[in-house]
């Protein structure tokens, strides 16, 4: 595999957060809170990270490579300067993807096996 | 820079509250993210705040108080290792047994009489039952505080509002009774050591048996639904009769040593079950976590 398009061989399959959070990440760089409310958007409030377990990921992820902080302010005139942005990294993108891609293969196979209904 | 509106008493608390109790994770992990976590609950109060004023705050933190729990535990534990949410409910389920016998023993120890050889009543064993009494109920109140909060992130959000906060309510008394139990070791405060473990202990068994409506009200726990009740009623019960016997009598319910001891095996014995059962609930719930 190419070293570009490599991804950590160990990092796969995704914890629910780091998912959400790389997920939340995907249109742009967001601080703290605003991931928080990102993820509970898409998840219809199903998932509803605390911010221990938002910022203990968001440790793991810096730490691993998949996001970085943005030193940009997308309207600074709107925002506290202490808040901390956060983007995803060229791996981020890649093993966001290629989780997408691991759950879309899973989705496919319980169609497959009529545990969902399948594509009209 | 723009006027900020004075902010409300309940988040202004509850921040303070929030902001102090961050001192209990690692300093590392405090030194780089106490300020935005922080900022990120005030965020959260705020807005819970203005969508339902003091009361959506009570709310909020049941939630928190689980994340709390388990990332700080998290934290410590890591260096590199995650603890994941069914390795958190395994915990507690071992904290529910462990901590049930605990406290039965602690109990035990602490109605021994003081060791002395010329005492026909003292025997050898008192001795280490003196020593061991208030560390085994410090221990036994922590570690069930420990497994209410498992109960906490396992069924809090199914529960509903009362059965969360009746459990936070339930963990938030064990760490007062755990508290009041070094205060004993260490001699602090001895006047309101026994009303108040006898208040956080009714409170810590009265938020479990409204946690215990709850699981009948809901199915929460299949097949072990009527367990926290069954638990936890004994002592709120008896505690309930002996303030009603006090008002009547002037005195407050005597219990013989037979019934004392079922009334403690009942509970605490329950308490053991109950970690059992979320031993149990956790295993079906995570087959691969089991099997690890």
């Amino acid at each position: 595999m190419d070293k570009n398009t490599s991804i950590p061989n160990d990092i796969l399959p995704l914890t629910p957060a780091t998912f959400n959070i790389l997920l939340a990440l995907a249109d742009g760089e967001k601080h703290g809170y605003a991931i928080m409310l990102e993820v509970e958007a898409c998840t219809n409030g199903e998932v509803s990270m605390g911010p221990g377990t938002l910022y203990g990921s968001i440790k793991r992820m810096l730490a691993a490579g998949l996001i970085e902080e943005s030193d940009q302010r997308p309207d600074p005139a709107l925002d506290d300067e202490r808040r901390r942005y956060y983007r995803l990294t060229g791996v981020g993108q890649r093993v966001l993807k290629a989780e997408a891609e691991r759950l879309s293969r899973q989705i496919a196979v319980a169609r497959l096996k009529q545990v969902l209904n399948a594509v009209s | 820079m723009t006027q900020r509106q004075p902010e409300a008493r309940s988040v202004a608390l509850s921040t303070q509250i929030y902001a102090a109790m961050l001192r209990a994770y690692p300093a590392a992990f405090r030194a780089e993210y106490a300020e935005p976590m922080a900022q990120l609950f005030r965020d959260r109060c705020r807005a819970a705040h203005r969508t339902g004023g003091p009361a959506a705050l009570l709310i909020l933190w049941p939630h928190t108080l689980a994340d709390y729990i388990r990332t700080t535990i998290e934290e410590h534990a890591s260096g590199g290792i995650q603890m994941t949410r069914e390795t958190f409910l395994k915990l507690s389920g071992w904290a529910l047994l462990i901590g049930a016998f605990a406290l039965i023993v602690g109990l035990e120890a602490s109605g021994r009489p003081e060791y002395d050889p010329y005492n026909a009543l003292s025997r050898g064993i008192d001795r280490y039952a003196n020593a061991a009494a208030d560390f085994l109920l410090t221990i036994g109140f922590l570690l069930i505080s420990l497994g209410v909060a498992g109960l906490l992130a396992r069924y809090g959000k199914a529960a509903g509002r009362l059965g969360q906060v009746a459990l936070v309510v339930s963990v938030a008394s064990g760490l007062i009774a755990a508290a009041s139990s070094v205060m004993g070791a260490l001699g602090i405060a001895d006047g309101i050591l026994w009303p108040l473990s006898m208040l956080s202990l009714t409170l810590m068994f009265t938020g479990l048996l409204i946690f215990g409506v709850s699981c009948l009200q809901r199915d929460l726990m299949p097949r072990w639904n009527v367990l926290p009740l069954l638990a936890a009623v004994w002592i709120p019960a008896w505690m309930l009769l002996g303030v009603v016997s006090q008002v009547l009598t002037g005195n407050f319910l005597e219990l013989s040593q037979t019934v004392s001891a079922v009334l403690l095996l009942a509970s605490f014995g329950g308490l053991a079950l109950l970690g059992f059962a979320l031993l149990t609930a956790t295993k079906t719930a995570y087959p691969e976590a089991g099997a690890a």
